[in-house]
């Protein structure tokens, strides 16, 4: 365990840490994720040794497993934006929601969402799109 | 967001949709590609921006059409006397609600195994100012600051007051035997003034089950099937002889959050079967826990509210109740022409005869001293009495006589 938050210098080039059962000490676990490529992230499984909690800092944001607040049944998934422009995506690079297509064929997609008012602890106010 | 893949034709991340829902509320969003040029695979994203706030993404859910030259379907061809022949697609029988995976399926022996629709045995929607303790409830109460249950413009209020140790049961009169192998079921319409926040003390009850003498907060009850609220969460749990086994914790905070958080009329009901019990909150769509092999020790339960205050005011309100079973056991007399009229039994189980008392059993005379000879006499009540003499006696002109008096 640090208690100093685990520091993002300028990476130019894709870089990803993965932690397993890791805590993470400080009140900022991961300093200037922004720094991180648009292609590049930090997983952290089984957050701060928590089972089921599971965490990834992205450029733009972080993604995080919420038992707290779901659709039918928990958990569902966090995305905390840290950009009014950039736009932080659900998965990272080539890790989306995949569905296989023949030639031919159209896939009809769906899903479900939900914006955070103040009673959730902070109202959103951005945009989101699927 | 479609995300760019130029191998299957899509050169640009692309939207799909873009959530419209209100805030705080969950909405389902979707749309369809376009037709891709090649196998391969769509990958989606949903994404957002903003400095404040979070959103959340669950139950991702996809169609994909069948090219029209790959996949296979199950068919079958049969000749019809009418129609021809043709081609039957076979199919499997799915439960339609969505997330809904239970399958209709065939016993050995062939039969489609169907549940038949409920029967009512029991109802009481609370109507007047009068609890019917005459036939339907065995109202009682004890302790502290409790109430007797009451009812008032059709809603039920079980009180147990607000000083520690009060309690107030309604308990049917009947008690209900497991309709096996069809299913017993109870529907409580139900109210909680504290449904928002549960009070994190006392105790609170609907089901079918039987209490102790005087049930207090750590012994509420000794056999029983139902909901109960305890320790600020709702669970759905058996009693087993006083030893209480928990289905299903329905909490938000440490359980699978089916408990309503509000106010407002929500129903609870159970589908017992000995072996099993299903419990569902408001709707028969997903049952929010079974049990399995998780019996009372005694099966012939009647339905029951209980509330046991903490010292905190506890209550339980209640606009209406009904209890059923599928096997038709409430199958009833009634008139052939106005089928609306049923017969009336008492409780004592006498059928009532038109102008007889209701309970009145119906009563054969077993004392022929004052019957003449050769006479068979059948009185049937006591206020009405009616007396009807078979006389195998031949009269003058040879028939059998017939008299009612």
């Amino acid at each position: 365990m640090s208690a100093a938050p685990l520091p993002i210098t300028r990476w130019s080039g894709r870089r990803v840490t993965v932690l397993r059962n890791t805590k993470l000490g400080a009140a900022t676990e991961v300093a200037t994720p922004s720094n991180l490529s648009n292609n590049g992230f930090i997983a952290s499984e089984k957050h701060d040794g928590t089972a089921g909690n599971h965490m990834t800092w992205m450029k733009n944001g972080k993604v995080q497993t919420d038992t707290t607040i779901f659709n039918t049944l928990s958990p569902s998934m966090r995305m905390t934006p840290t950009s009014a422009s950039l736009k932080l995506e659900s998965a990272y690079q080539f890790q989306g929601m995949k569905v296989a297509v023949a030639s031919g064929a159209t896939v009809t997609i769906a899903v479900y969402t939900r914006k955070s008012v103040v009673g959730d602890g902070t109202a959103y106010n951005g945009n989101q799109r699927g | 967001m479609l995300k760019a893949n130029p191998a299957i034709g899509i050169t640009t991340d692309t939207v799909i949709a873009t959530a419209s829902a209100a805030a705080g509320s969950w909405g389902q969003i979707s749309g369809t590609t376009a037709a891709a040029s090649d196998d391969g695979v769509f990958e989606f994203v949903v994404d957002c921006d903003g400095t404040t706030g979070w959103t959340n993404v669950d139950d991702w859910s996809d169609n994909v059409t069948l090219p029209a030259t790959s996949g296979t379907v199950l068919a079958d061809e049969v000749t019809d006397s009418v129609l021809g022949t043709g081609v039957v697609q076979m199919f499997k029988m799915m439960d339609g609600a969505i997330n809904g995976t239970n399958k209709a399926s065939l016993s050995g022996p062939g039969f489609l195994r169907v549940t038949d629709e409920p029967h009512q045995l029991f109802y009481d929607p609370f109507d007047g100012i009068v609890l019917d303790t005459t036939a339907r409830w065995t109202a009682s109460y004890g302790l502290g600051a409790a109430l007797i249950p009451s009812q008032v413009s059709g809603q039920l209020t079980i009180d147990a007051g607000a000083t520690s140790t009060g309690w107030s049961s309604l308990e049917s009169k009947a008690s209900f035997v497991p309709t096996i192998p069809a299913w017993f079921g109870v529907s409580f319409a139900i109210n909680l003034t504290d449904g928002a926040s549960l009070v994190s003390s006392g105790y609170r009850f609907w089901g079918v089950g039987t209490v102790p003498a005087t049930p207090t907060v750590a012994s509420p009850l000794s056999d029983a099937v139902g909901f109960e609220v305890t320790g600020g969460k709702m669970y759905a749990v058996v009693y087993a002889n006083g030893v209480r086994t928990e289905i299903q914790d329905m909490s938000a905070a440490t359980g699978n959050s089916t408990a309503p958080t509000n106010t407002s009329n929500h129903r609870y009901i159970i589908f017992i079967r000995t072996d099993r019990t299903y419990f569902f909150v408001d709707t028969l769509g997903t049952e929010v826990a079974s049990s399995s092999f998780q019996s009372p020790t005694v099966q012939t339960l009647p339905i029951r509210f209980l509330s046991i205050s903490g010292g905190a005011a506890t209550t339980i309100q209640s606009p209406g109740i009904a209890a059923w079973d599928t096997g038709k056991n409430n199958t009833q007399l009634s008139d052939a022409t106005y089928p609306w009229r049923k017969t009336t039994v008492s409780s004592a189980g006498a059928l009532k005869v038109d102008a007889s008392a209701t309970t009145q059993p119906v009563s054969v005379v077993t004392d022929y001293s004052s019957v003449r000879a050769q006479e068979l006499a059948l009185l049937v009540g006591q206020a009405n009495l009616v007396e009807a003499v078979l006389s195998t006696e031949r009269s003058s002109s040879g028939n059998y006589g017939f008299e009612l008096r």
